[in-house]
């Protein structure tokens, strides 16, 4: 039978906040009213009364319908408990005393079983899916772990692709994401320590980390800024970040995101630690130093010059999608000097008749650039081509018949906007996003001097930034040749002795060099 | 608040940053691109041309067959009165620095170039590595008037055929503002440019590098005709490379052989004997058997010797026709007092002042190294059956 617990009020209760931090009373009747208020208006509640034993016992089983693995409620536990009745009795036919040990150890045939004293915990557990039994007369009740919910199967990563490596992305399941952890690095190093957090959501979070590589007093740090978290709902490793970071008021990224597995285990690896949110397919890594933004999982995976070779133009690529248009603008406005004079003259013969500065023209070639790319990002799937055709057809071949932009400023945006894709990493690719138009803004005041002077201001402010400790220009400032030699090209593997340095670390030999290497 | 304040601060200085930089922001479609400037002197006055490159768009460049320029001249006092007047005249902002051919008119440099000099030299707007040249038989407004074949302005022509010339035909050095400037300046050398004419190819006007014009400082001497400028050439510092040396064939002196130079390194040394300056110049070069219009079988190893030998005592020729020629403006273009100078400065303490008349009587000797290379594979020509 299931009871739909809408009763409303129930009889000689009170107040359901204070009931939820009572005891079990043992008596199931009692037990029974208590829950039913507590949980009240809850439909997806499945409450069942049953008998079981000769002489029948009082039983009392819930758990929240969609949770649970419905088949191994029925199975193994109700229809052991229903129908191995003999189990309950000695051999001589007198009834165990300790019932609740006979259903624990004799009856049940479940491996993950334990038993917990208050409505707290049975709710708590209910919530994350395991099946509550209580039997009349007992103090006690027995949570049986039957999680099981319809999820996600592991599917391609979507925005971290790559041509080779692995490509399984994480769910939304913070179980299989750790399963998948810990079928690549198999060591009982690998530790992934399980927090609750949330007031209310009560979320599942794990902090992963490889003892012995990762530095203690960073896992230690990292663990009391957890603790001193208090909030009431964590959805996502971003609702975690901003307790954490060192510094709230930056638009540097003070953690990386990622939605790869593999790439978690080489943070790990390196002594990083990451930490999984249940419910959120993104691992959040920390610390992380701004170099590490420019570094592709597929390096890794692919030949060392190539990889290099990609770096390097990454780098370019960077530094292009943060500057060209200020550039550009700089030099036509300001610095009409340095351009050779061919290409000025069709500078100047394309922006003939454009009615803006080209410093208005950039600006609102570049704001309409994100605008199209947050409307595609956002678009559902089946409008998404209407928009890129609009985007396409409007913004590089209207705009400029009709006189509002200039040809070459559609090719340094569109340049622009290929540089910022290249950015292997959101939160990287969102920094420059930001920045270009501080740069645009300076350009438009001062030209070179006022790149200049945004250029310094970031840096300043980079170098004065710091993630849990580590410093984010690192390796550049402080600088360390051997790192950077890994940051700017990527180093094989037979010369990476070393892992990268971190303050504290204590197991920095990843192989010895030498004739085994040889 | 200290955020606050850290921001405000930042502000303000920016703020004050923005009054000395001193550079507006100037629009492109606000501006007038000069390729070229040209100055004169007539009736008592600078007269400032400038050649405008107009802007034109694909389709309009190739509706209309050229891209036009516009050549405006302004009358002034000075040269920088002269340059701002064209806003008087022009609806756009001229930028200078785009215009790196300057042609000096001939009249301004029979008067001197003092008059010129401070406003070449001190402009901001005037690149270094300009394109000098002066203007001869014409105004030098005249000349970036002329409709030059291919190359729409005719500012740009000049300097494309003088970049051209030095490798393929190798006859004169191009001169660069910077260059004349430091000749002016430095004692012990003195200037020289190339000159530019207007000549009439059936009834169609072009422009036609031809000769030098050599300066007794400030003050134009004379000038130097093509093999002049081609020995002038010879005997720059620097490793000079191409260039052809015509010399008669071996055997048939109405017939000739062209070599080509692939290079040449000149160096000079000033020596004291007896109390008399003498200059021993020694040029090693070598070159290539270009072509024949002779019909012999010339590439024996005798005749190879001989053509060495003969394109050797050809530019040696060349080098003491050269610097008679200076001898007798009493101008130093070759740049030997300041090589004495370097030499010993205690003979350049003495010599220096009287310079130009002891430049005139110095004793010069040329020596000319010269290999034959290559044949380019030919051994012999095609007449011979």
């Amino acid at each position: 039978m299931r009871y739909l617990s809408s009763k409303g009020k129930s009889e000689g209760s009170s107040d359901p906040h204070e009931l939820i931090n009572q005891p079990i009373t043992g008596n199931l009747n009692t037990d029974q009213n208590n829950l039913e208020v507590i949980l009240q208006n809850c439909s997806d509640l499945v409450l069942k009364r049953f008998q079981f034993g000769n002489p029948p016992f009082e039983g009392l089983l819930l758990y929240f319908d969609g949770l649970v693995d419905r088949q191994e409620v029925e199975f193994n536990l109700l229809k052991p408990l229903m129908l191995e009745m003999d189990m309950l009795r000695n051999q001589d036919g007198t009834l165990q005393e300790d019932v609740l040990e006979s259903v624990r150890y004799r009856i049940v045939t479940m491996a993950e079983i334990k038993t917990v004293t208050d409505y707290n915990s049975i709710c708590h557990h209910i919530s994350s899916g395991d099946a509550v039994f209580l039997i009349d007369g007992i103090k006690e009740a027995l949570v049986a772990g039957t999680r099981s919910w319809e999820g996600r199967g592991v599917e391609r990563p979507e925005n971290e692709v790559v041509v080779y490596g692995p490509k399984e992305s994480f769910t939304e399941t913070v179980r299989f994401n750790t399963a998948m952890i810990r079928r690549r690095i198999k060591s009982a190093n690998l530790k992934i320590e399980g927090y609750i957090m949330g007031r209310v959501t009560k979320t599942d979070v794990v902090l992963c980390y490889i003892s012995g590589i990762a530095p203690p007093n960073l896992i230690n740090e990292i663990r009391s800024r957890l603790a001193s978290i208090d909030t009431d709902a964590v959805l996502d490793p971003e609702y975690l970040q901003e307790f954490i970071a060192d510094t709230q008021n930056t638009i540097f990224a003070q953690v990386e995101h990622t939605e790869k597995p593999d790439r978690v285990c080489g943070h790990l690896l390196e002594g990083r630690a990451a930490i999984i949110v249940d419910g959120s397919p993104t691992a959040m890594i920390l610390p992380v130093s701004f170099p590490q933004f420019w570094i592709a999982a597929e390096d890794y995976y692919t030949p060392f010059i190539p990889a290099s070779l990609y770096r390097i133009g990454r780098f370019t690529a960077f530094l292009l999608a943060l500057l060209l248009p200020s550039l550009y603008v700089a030099i036509t406005s300001y610095h009409q000097e340095m351009l050779p004079t061919a290409l000025y003259l069709t500078i100047a013969a394309a922006r003939q008749g454009v009615p803006f500065p080209i410093f208005v023209e950039a600006f609102l070639m570049e704001a309409t650039f994100e605008l199209l790319r947050e409307a595609g990002l956002r678009l559902p799937r089946a409008v998404g081509p209407a928009v890129s055709i609009v985007g396409a057809l409007i913004i590089g071949d209207a705009a400029v018949r009709a006189g509002l932009v200039s040809t070459p400023m559609v090719v340094i945006v569109a340049f622009t906007g290929i540089a910022s894709f290249v950015a292997p990493n959101y939160n990287a690719a969102l920094i420059i996003r930001i920045a270009r138009f501080g740069f645009l803004a300076a350009t438009a005041a001062l030209g070179f001097l006022g790149i200049m002077v945004v250029l310094i201001l970031m840096l300043v402010r980079m170098a004065s930034l710091s993630s849990l400790g580590m410093p984010y220009l690192s390796p550049i400032a402080p600088f360390n040749w051997t790192q950077l030699s890994d940051i700017i090209l990527r180093r094989p593997w037979k010369m990476a002795n070393q892992r990268p340095y971190m303050e504290g670390m204590e197991n920095q030999v990843r192989q010895k060099s030498g004739e085994g290497n040889a | 608040m200290k955020y606050f304040k850290l921001a405000l601060v930042t502000a303000f200085l920016l703020g004050c940053s923005m009054n000395i930089i001193g550079c507006q922001a100037r629009e492109v479609d606000q501006t007038a691109i000069a390729i070229g400037t040209a100055a004169d002197w007539s009736e008592d006055s600078f007269i400032v041309t400038v050649q405008l490159a107009q802007a034109t768009t694909q389709e309009q460049s190739s509706s209309q067959a050229r891209a036009q320029s516009i050549v405006l001249s302004e009358r002034g006092q000075t040269l920088s009165e002269c340059a701002r007047r064209m806003t008087l005249i022009l609806p756009r902002l001229p930028l200078w620095f785009h215009a790196n051919t300057l042609v000096l008119g001939e009249d301004l440099a029979k008067r001197g170039i003092t008059d010129v000099i401070d406003f070449l030299s001190r402009n901001i707007n005037i690149r270094k590595n300009s394109m000098l040249v002066m203007a001869r038989g014409a105004p030098a407004a005249e000349i970036l008037k002329v409709e030059t074949p291919l190359e729409p302005h005719s500012a740009v022509a000049i300097r494309r055929i003088l970049e051209t010339q030095e490798n393929q035909t190798g006859i004169y050095v191009p001169m660069t503002l910077e260059d004349f400037l430091y000749r002016l300046a430095t004692p012990g050398i003195d200037p020289v440019l190339p000159q530019v004419k207007i000549i009439t190819n059936k009834d169609k006007k072009l422009l036609k590098v031809d000769g030098m014009a050599v300066f007794r400082g400030p003050e134009l001497a004379g000038e130097l005709n093509e093999t002049e400028s081609q020995g002038f050439r010879f005997l720059s510092p620097e490793q000079i490379r191409g260039g052809l040396i015509v010399i008669p064939a071996p055997g048939d002196d109405n017939r000739y052989v062209t070599v080509e130079l692939i290079s040449s390194q000149a160096s000079v040394k000033p020596v004291l004997e007896e109390g008399q300056l003498r200059i021993m110049v020694e040029i090693n070069a070598e070159g290539n058997f270009y072509d024949q219009t002779s019909p012999l079988p010339l590439l024996s190893l005798e005749n190879f010797n001989y053509m060495e030998e003969l394109t050797a005592r050809q530019m040696e020729q060349q080098i003491y026709q050269t610097v008679h020629k200076t001898q007798q403006y009493q101008a130093d273009i070759f740049g030997w007092g300041r090589l004495v100078n370097a030499h010993d400065p205690t003979i350049w303490a003495q010599v220096g002042k009287d310079w130009p008349e002891i430049f005139a009587q110095l004793d010069v000797t040329v020596k000319v190294n010269f290999e034959l290379r290559r044949t380019y594979l030919n051994d012999r020509s095609f007449l011979i059956k």
